[in-house]
């Protein structure tokens, strides 16, 4: 599994840019509403200056509630503006980061199998909406709130400036190195993060995959172990996330030094003004304001910050699933017209240095139909997904319509071919959705005939909603027999070239499967098909019989025609008791 | 239990409430730094506008914040953070996510029980909203001890202002609480849009090689589209209210000293109140408004954290209680008070049983399928096929006899010893093992897949009778070969096999398999046949319709619809099945 590890690469920024670019507009109108913003809180320690400085002064009670009221006015035009700029930031986040997520799955969907050996879907489901979702967070509040703060930390000091320029030059040089120390910390603990991160999806995908299969487990008494195994995986989690929480402390703990040492400096120098310089007690609370001023948006850059360093995390880790690339390469090629002739030249394929394949060659003319046997494990099923591009072989050629299948655009080679896998999955969801996976170009009247050829009549005319009731987990159950003509009856919707039909009768009784076979010899009826057969009375229904050994064509023949004339055919491949 | 006050905080707490206490009292000691610096700020002040000629020399005080500051960020940033919050924080997740594993993984009979997706959403969000909550909540009971003293300062200087500020304070309030509603109400909708669209992803990741074959890729991605459009519009609402509740804060300091300022004008004026005090006033305003914040957010954070406690207590038909002994630090996982440690039942008579079923009745909720007062016996040490159509209550019989399908009726006597109308707790190893039709396998290798915690010393006899010796042979790293998540690595039969190996090795009396042999080719189907039934050690039950199973059956159940049309030996049956019939005519070539 060493080789599996998810790769650092950089992160490709210009990803997020390009999303953000295409709402520029908003984002312009943020450009505009933050300064205005930050401006009104700039002005407010000026006037309570000139408040104090006329009252110690014994100024008019009239020019002091004037003061007051400038003061006040000020609060509420804030107030406004910072909803505003809240409103379209929370705006501009959620549509671009949609964006994201919708790259995303796309880009999932195009993952070849391997992929979803490597990741189980609560993690996918974590990194394609827990992630985009902390990056939304980033998008709306973390970039707003720090550019509003940075903003804010440079208006303090020019007002500081203003103020005194003692102020200023006590206070510049403290605030370049509070930045550049912030800075230079930054992004220390995202590692650490992305630790705490990887082993909390690790857990949640454990947990799901052992409470999905918790019928299994309590049926054969491996509770003890899995909780065993969990509590592991609780204290492996423990472990990381303290670790990441202390590497994360650095930031903070400095902000909040270098902030106290600014009110102490500032209180500092306004005593020496006052007593040397003969400051005024005003300009003395101002400046002492400004200090306390530059302690808000530093306090906040912190706790933004840390935020941002989780947010980094989630960055990589969707970088991390961008960068995955277990896609089959796009040959761009068209696949000339017709049924389609497959062949396979000298293929070679093994998983994980697990041979599967070795030198296997065969041509199936098109239009022909053939049956593949030979004991489970021997390499038919990855035959089919070769053919259907989900594997490319390690070596050799695989060929349809005289074409490597390489050089073809997988879209259109995938249009022509229907694929029907042993892996039935029923999702939550209608019978529709089973059906179509929410594609809405068939109508009802197509859905509920290919649910009745495949011998679902019954069971269809008993659903309450017909093809909107639910089913699945949480809907009408479906004993797994149900399940696999459902499969078949997805099949029936399409109109391919070539077939290829994996286990197409299993977990049925004879009488449905009789009923069955007739539905499938009509649809591979002058079709190029390929149908992994396990009984001998699938091999009434095609032309051909390939025996396939341990990753070997063993043979390649035509069917025998049954002599004693019943269904039976004579080949050995299934001793079913006759001698 | 769950439901009181007391009950809620002990399952927060597991077992931690000394070390959450030591956290408050800590967070009390930093407020009050804050507090004396205020006290030292007015002193300032007074002294500098000449308003007061006693009291400490204005150096002094600048050194006393100097020492105080330090003393309050080091205690903080070496103690607390690092240190005493990510202890309690992550314990308590770990306790509840431990809690709530061990409590879903055996759903009580009558449970109604959610989808595993909602059940993984609260053990990750809900257990970490709750640690969350431990560590944020002693931060506050520090802030209003604080509050509660600078307001009692505030008042002893000057009783108009501080009213004021505590009026504007009130408005404030009762402006948070209209938005609030809001927020709530939003933050319910985009939660459960976010539910549906981590369902929904969930579901078709899960499925993403058969919407491949489906070529639904663009379809789906334009479900999930509709889906997050959806929640985009209910989130952005409500950030609105989230917005506005957080400006409304962040403005309050600023209103105060709006106030603070008109009321103070003639006061100055006629020198009732000094200018050190009126930087008190501000001073503590804008701390005040750190606990009004805190105020706004814990009706949030109570609201979250009350909804994650009850979410996990119905998903767990509330069976969660506090949890004791836990100690991440040491590897002790401990325990859930109130639960009697696991016990595996006792270990059977030697022997394979004779088990007869008597009315046997089962409702599958929202399904045609059911039974209908189905009873058989079967021979000890013996297998009995069920055999019928697609939908006819083969796996429901199974299941029920089991004691799997909630509200099933009927009895199952072992040896003529009727088993307690529960049966989960019985018909597990070391007395029965079991094979769904669709077996689950977990991410990790074949060993650890067939074992699940048992000692190794039956492993390589069970993986011969499952005929997995040739497949492991065929793989570079055997028994150690990691299967991904579902077993997806092996093919069909393959899975099936491991699944039979993990029944097998448990070497129980009593045996059921569901159509184990579906996937597999009729060679290796008889050769594992020949293993399950090696040495008539196990009584078993099998649902199957394969020739090389119903020759070496001792009875045939046929099931129809949910009843029992016929039973007895398979060539007995010849005359009221075609089904057998037409399996035996190729059985009977022998």
């Amino acid at each position: 599994m060493a080789s599996h590890e998810p790769r650092t690469a950089a992160t490709n920024w210009a990803r997020y840019v390009a999303y953000v670019g295409g709402h520029r507009r908003w984002f312009l109108l943020l450009a505009a509403l933050i300064p205005l913003d930050v401006g009104t809180q700039l002005v407010a320690p000026q006037v309570v200056r000139r408040f104090i400085d006329a009252a110690v002064g014994g100024r008019s009670q009239a020019e002091l509630a004037g003061y007051a009221m400038v003061f006040v006015v000020l609060a509420v035009v804030r107030q406004v503006l910072s909803t505003g700029t809240g409103w379209v930031s929370g705006r501009v986040a959620w549509r671009t980061t949609n964006e994201v997520r919708h790259d995303l799955l796309a880009h999932v969907l195009r993952q070849g199998p391997t992929f979803f050996l490597r990741h189980p879907p609560g993690e996918l489901v974590d990194r394609m909406d827990g992630d985009v979702t902390r990056l939304a967070k980033l998008m709306s509040e973390l970039v707003l709130d720090i550019a509003v703060q940075l903003l804010m930390i440079i208006g303090i000091v020019v007002a500081l400036f203003l103020l005194d320029w003692r102020y200023g030059a006590l206070f510049t040089p403290l605030a370049l190195v509070m930045l550049l120390l912030l800075r230079r910390l930054l992004g220390r603990a995202v590692p650490l993060i992305a630790d705490r991160q990887r082993a909390e999806a690790g857990l949640l995908g454990y947990l799901e995959e052992n409470l999905t299969g918790r019928e299994d487990l309590n049926a054969n008494g491996g509770t003890t172990h899995a909780l065993q195994t969990a509590w592991e995986r609780i204290t492996h989690h423990y472990r990381l996330a303290r670790r990441a929480a202390r590497a994360t402390v650095t930031w903070p703990a400095a902000v909040q030094a270098l902030t106290a040492v600014n009110l102490c400096a500032a209180l500092a120098t306004g005593v020496w003004l006052s007593q040397n310089r003969g400051a005024s007690v005003g300009t003395v609370f101002a400046g002492l304001s400004y200090a306390i001023l530059l302690r808000m948006p530093l306090v906040s850059i912190t706790s933004r910050f840390q935020d941002v360093e989780n947010v980094l995390g989630s960055v990589r880790r969707i970088e991390e699933l961008f960068g995955e690339a277990h896609i089959v390469p796009d040959g761009g090629g068209v696949l000339p017209p017709g049924r389609g002739a497959v062949s396979f030249t000298g293929v070679n394929f093994a998983y994980d240095d697990r041979p599967v394949l070795s030198d296997v060659s065969f041509t199936i003319p098109a239009g022909r139909r053939v049956a593949l046997v030979g004991r489970s494990g021997g390499g038919k099923s990855t035959i089919l997904r070769m053919l259907f591009r989900q594997y490319d072989p390690q070596a050799g050629t695989v060929s349809v319509g005289g074409v490597d299948v390489r050089q073809l655009d997988v879209d259109a080679l995938r249009s022509r071919i229907t694929l029907v896998t042993q892996d039935v999955h029923v999702i939550a969801g209608t019978l529709r959705d089973n059906l179509t996976f929410y594609d809405d170009r068939w109508s009802d009247e197509q859905l509920r005939r290919s649910v009745e050829e495949v011998g679902l009549d019954t069971w269809y005319a008993a659903l309450p909603d017909g093809l909107d009731t639910r089913i699945g987990p949480g809907g009408a159950g479906l004993s797994a027999g149900e399940e696999q003509l459902l499969a078949l009856a997805r099949a029936l919707l399409t109109d391919p070239d070539i077939v290829l039909l994996d286990e197409p009768s299993a977990r049925l009784d004879p009488h449905a499967e009789r009923r069955l076979r007739r539905t499938m010899e009509r649809f591979i009826e002058g079709r190029t098909a390929l149908v992994i057969a396990h009984r001998p009375e699938t091999l009434t229904i095609v032309d051909d019989v390939m025996v396939v050994e341990e990753g070997r064509v063993v043979s390649l023949t035509p069917r025998p025609d049954p002599t004693d004339g019943t269904d039976e055919p004579a080949d050995q491949r299934f001793p079913v008791g006759r001698s | 239990m769950t439901t009181t006050g007391a009950g809620r905080a002990r399952l927060l707490l597991a077992g931690r409430g000394r070390r959450y206490a030591v956290l408050a009292a800590v967070w009390a000691v930093l407020r009050l730094g804050m507090l004396a610096l205020g006290l030292l700020m007015q002193t300032a002040f007074d002294s500098l506008s000449g308003q007061s000629t006693a009291g400490l020399n204005l150096w002094s005080v600048v050194a006393l914040v100097a020492g105080i500051e330090a003393a309050r960020i080091s205690l903080q940033f070496s103690t607390v953070v690092p240190w005493l919050e990510p202890r309690m924080q992550y314990h308590t997740v770990g306790a509840l996510r431990m809690s709530l594993f061990e409590s879903l993984l055996e759903p009580p009979p009558q449970a109604a029980h959610g989808s595993v997706g909602e059940a993984v959403a609260t053990v990750g969000t809900d257990a970490a909203d709750a640690g969350f909550f431990v560590v944020w909540s002693p931060i506050n009971i520090a802030r209003w001890l604080f509050a509660v003293a600078a307001i009692t300062i505030m008042m002893r200087i000057d009783v108009l202002i501080t009213l004021s500020i505590l009026g504007l304070f009130v408005l404030i309030v009762a402006l948070m609480r209209l938005v609030h509603g809001r927020m709530v109400a939003y933050r319910e909708q985009s939660r459960a849009q976010t539910a549906r669209v981590t369902e929904a992803l969930r579901e078709v990741t899960g499925v993403a090689l058969g919407v491949q074959a489906a070529r639904a890729e663009k379809a789906v991605t334009r479900h999930l589209d509709r889906l997050n459009a959806d929640r985009a519009r209910v989130a952005i609402a409500e950030e609105l209210a989230v917005v506005v509740q957080r400006s409304t804060l962040l403005n309050a300091a600023p209103l105060g000293t709006g106030v603070v300022l008109l009321i103070a004008a003639p006061a100055l004026s006629s020198n009732r109140l000094s200018i050190g005090d009126m930087v008190l006033f501000t001073f503590y305003l804008q701390l005040l408004v750190d606990t009004l914040a805190s105020l706004g957010v814990l009706t949030v954070q109570l609201q979250r954290v009350l909804v994650a406690l009850r979410r996990m207590t119905a998903i767990t038909g509330g069976r969660l209680h506090p949890r004791h002994g836990m100690d991440l630090d040491h590897g002790r996982p401990g325990a859930m008070t109130g639960v009697p440690p696991r016990q595996p039942p006792p270990p059977p008579a030697a022997g394979p049983p004779t088990i007869t079923v008597t009315d046997l009745t089962a409702r599958h909720e929202g399904a045609a399928q059911g039974l209908a007062g189905v009873g058989f016996t079967m021979p000890a040490g013996q297998l009995t096929v069920v055999m019928g159509q697609v939908g006819a209550g083969k796996t429901t019989l199974l299941r029920a006899l089991l004691g799997q399908v909630p509200g099933a009726t009927g009895e199952v006597r072992w040896d003529d010893v009727p088993l307690p109308a529960d049966r989960r707790a019985v018909l597990v190893p070391p007395r029965c093992a079991y094979t769904p039709q669709v077996p689950r396998l977990f991410t990790g290798t074949i060993r650890e897949n067939i074992l699940l915690g048992l000692p190794e010393d039956r492993l390589a006899e069970a993986v011969t009778r499952s005929a997995l010796d040739a497949d492991l042979t065929a793989m570079p790293d055997g028994l150690d070969t990691v299967i991904g998540p579902r077993g997806l690595r092996l093919s069909g039969g393959q899975a099936q096999r491991v699944a039979v190996a993990r029944m097998l090795v448990r070497r129980t009396p009593l045996v059921l398999c569901d159509d184990v042999s579906s996937a597999l080719d009729p060679e290796t189907s008889d050769a594992l046949w020949e293993g399950i039934l090696r040495d008539g050690g196990s009584t078993v039950l099998a649902v199957s319709h394969r020739p090389e199973v119903l020759r070496r059956a001792a009875l045939v159940v046929v099931l129809h619809d949910g009843r029992l049309t016929a039973v007895g030996a398979p060539a007995d049956l010849l005359d009221s099945s075609d089904e057998i019939r037409r399996l035996w005519s190729a059985v009977a070539h022998d």
